[in-house]
């Protein structure tokens, strides 16, 4: 309805931020924020950060966290909350109300690091705005992975194995693209991947300690999954208007299976929803 | 040994300077540390905390701070390093302002921060705090009045370039008021799938898929022109029923006969808007604004679609009244008098 449009224009004008970069270079700070580990029960550590580049990867000081920012402080305020009864941290940024969406400001750009120890087992939950991330996070005890990709260049990796099992892993992406190296290293029972729009590249590389269940559902964009050749592939899809390139899998009922399924060590589920857009299976790790 | 944090202080040169008092405001609030000593307390150089030794309270420092013994608070250096030794102990956090905090052998509480410079004196990052009912009311009459004066322009552009596309949506209006009705009620409901359908032809060819992100907009665009134009038709519809210019031109009539649709529909919004202080009121008023002006977007999303966005004339179904003798051919072809064409007025000139 062209009222309700002219209501969203509106809108949209009437809270445009204001210019940034008015307050010069002097406005950014950097600064560091790390807690000493007491113990090694489980954590649970939550980053939120609007946007920026992030960096996340195991560390090996014997630290709880250690979070480095470089903000805009009249932008933003560091989030580093920790509720010892609770065991959980809030890590990141948070907007000072003029809105985090361009973090850069008087040639500057906002920053995020943290590392995190491999000794706890933790649930981690990434709510990550519009960023550019690195997500190493191989070495970790990761019990639950949830990340929220906003409009994100986001690379998830696990280049050395997960040393806990991980329950859980939740990966939710908006406008952006993902990848994900060595997903087999994750240790995961279950991985569920949810795209808006964008590109999704699924590497299931990496030490196969279990069979895998992965269910995506992409709107708009393209699905890759690289599927080592000694896993057996069984995949469900539903597509509306998306092509399929099956790499070999042959159709039987109801389902795509790679023609090693009965007899491979390890197996790959896949249920994969897409609308519009192509999902690709290819053979051997990226 | 128990000192009090003060009285560790006395062992260095004390600076209770306007600068250094600004600089704990600075930490205090910006660094939300608590406890934090009087400027008079702070050392001008640097402070050891010996081993035995237990300070109550926080310790400030414009130098290195090494702490054999315990700190019950904070530990901060203005200007240095903050080292927690083997044995040491911080109860609270141990802060750096342009140095490092080293702890590996100590025990640090609370959190080890360090920073390039203090913090500047902002407000604290809060989510914000919920408008009033004042400010959210005057906010809603805000987006109300703007929203009415681009639709207003919208109008007046659609006026200029378009009139006759209005004109004749509008006589279709007048004439098929209920088929315009359903007419938009079924555009609406089939909106979505008639995209889908476009977009899953255009997949069909290879060349089609690289159209179809155009496709989209352009189908975005076309919806959202037959809806301005299809309200807009409603609004001078409306309007004019209430706005008779006699002797002013058809141009001014009908920008007059839109201004007050449109103001029309405005007015129901902006009376929802007006009592944003009272929610419930509000709620039912904007429900009554929206149903108007749904059944508008209805009506006039219908006649567009009936009329094909005003280029449908009426000539070409026979239903426009003709005009005979609106033209004639001048000269005799042949010696016999050209058949007269029937031709709607104002066409042919």
């Amino acid at each position: 309805m062209s009222g309700r449009v002219a209501l969203a224009v509106a809108l949209a004008a009437l809270a445009m931020p204001a210019p940034a970069g008015a307050q010069g270079d002097a406005s950014w700070r950097s600064v560091s924020f790390a807690r000493q580990l007491r113990d090694t029960l489980p954590q649970r550590i939550r980053v939120q950060y609007g946007a920026g580049r992030v960096d996340v990867r195991a560390s090996g000081e014997p630290l709880l966290y250690a979070l480095q920012l470089r903000y805009d402080q009249t932008r933003a305020a560091p989030l580093h909350r920790y509720d010892a009864e609770q065991r959980s941290a809030l890590l990141g940024l948070e907007s000072r109300g003029a809105g985090l969406r361009d973090s850069r400001s008087g040639g500057e750009s906002g920053e995020l690091r943290l590392g995190l120890p491999r000794t706890v087992p933790i649930d981690l939950d990434l709510e990550l705005g519009g960023a550019a991330a690195t997500l190493e996070l191989g070495g970790l005890m990761l019990q639950s992975l949830r990340l929220d990709c906003g409009a994100t260049e986001a690379t998830l990796g696990f280049a050395t194995p997960n040393r806990s099992r991980l329950r859980d892993m939740e990966i939710n992406v908006g406008v952006a693209g993902l990848t994900a190296l060595h997903l087999a290293n994750a240790n995961a029972d279950v991985i569920r991947v949810r795209g808006g729009a964008g590109s999704v590249d699924l590497d299931f590389g990496g030490s196969w300690t279990r069979d895998l269940s992965v269910s995506t559902r992409l709107a708009v964009g393209t699905l890759t999954l690289h599927v080592p050749d000694e896993v057996g592939v069984r995949l469900e899809l539903q597509r509306v208007a998306a092509s399929f390139e099956h790499a070999g899998m042959i159709k039987r009922d109801d389902a795509w299976y790679s023609a090693n399924w009965e007899t491979a060590p390890r197996k790959l589920r896949i249920r994969a929803e897409t609308f519009f857009g192509k999902v690709e299976i290819q053979r051997g790790v990226r | 040994m128990l000192l009090p944090a003060t009285l560790g202080a006395q062992a260095a040169v004390a600076v209770p300077t306007a600068a250094t008092a600004r600089d704990l405001e600075r930490l205090a609030r910006g660094e939300q540390l608590a406890g934090l000593p009087p400027a008079d307390s702070v050392t001008a150089g640097p402070r050891l905390v010996a081993a035995g030794t237990t300070v109550r309270g926080s310790i400030v420092a414009r130098g290195p701070v090494d702490i054999y013994g315990t700190v019950e608070g904070n530990a901060v250096s203005l200007a240095g390093d903050v080292t927690v030794h083997r044995g040491g102990v911080v109860g609270g956090d141990a802060l750096s302002v342009g140095g490092r905090v080293v702890a590996d052998s100590g025990r640090v509480d609370g959190e080890l921060r360090t920073m390039s410079s203090l913090p500047a004196l902002l407000p604290p990052a809060t989510v914000a705090a919920p408008p009033t009912a004042a400010q959210s009311t005057i906010g809603a009459v805000r987006l109300v009045a703007g929203s009415f004066g681009m639709l207003l322009l919208v109008a007046i552009g659609v006026l200029l370039f378009a009139a006759r596309n209005l004109d004749e949506v509008v006589g279709t209006l007048e004439r098929s008021f209920g088929r315009a009705f359903w007419v938009g009620l079924g555009g609406q409901l089939l909106l979505l799938p008639v995209l889908v359908l476009l977009v899953v032809a255009l997949a069909l060819t290879v060349i089609g898929v690289l159209l179809i992100p155009f496709a989209i907009v352009a189908y975005a665009i076309a919806v959202a022109g037959l809806l301005t134009l299809g309200f807009l038709a409603v609004a001078r519809l409306v309007g004019g029923a209430f706005w008779q210019a006699e002797g002013a031109s058809p141009r001014a009539r009908s920008l007059g006969a839109l201004a007050v649709g449109v103001g029309g529909f405005f007015v129901l919004w902006l009376v929802a808007a007006a009592f944003g202080w009272a929610p419930l009121a509000a709620s039912v008023l904007r429900a009554a604004a929206l149903a108007a002006t749904w059944a508008a977007m209805t009506l006039g999303l219908g006649a567009a679609i009936v009329s094909r966005a005003g280029t449908h004339r009426r000539v070409a179904s026979g239903k426009r009244p003709v005009e005979l003798a609106s033209w004639q051919t001048p000269t005799p072809i042949t010696g016999v008098i050209a058949a007269r064409r029937p031709v709607a007025a104002g066409e042919g000139r």
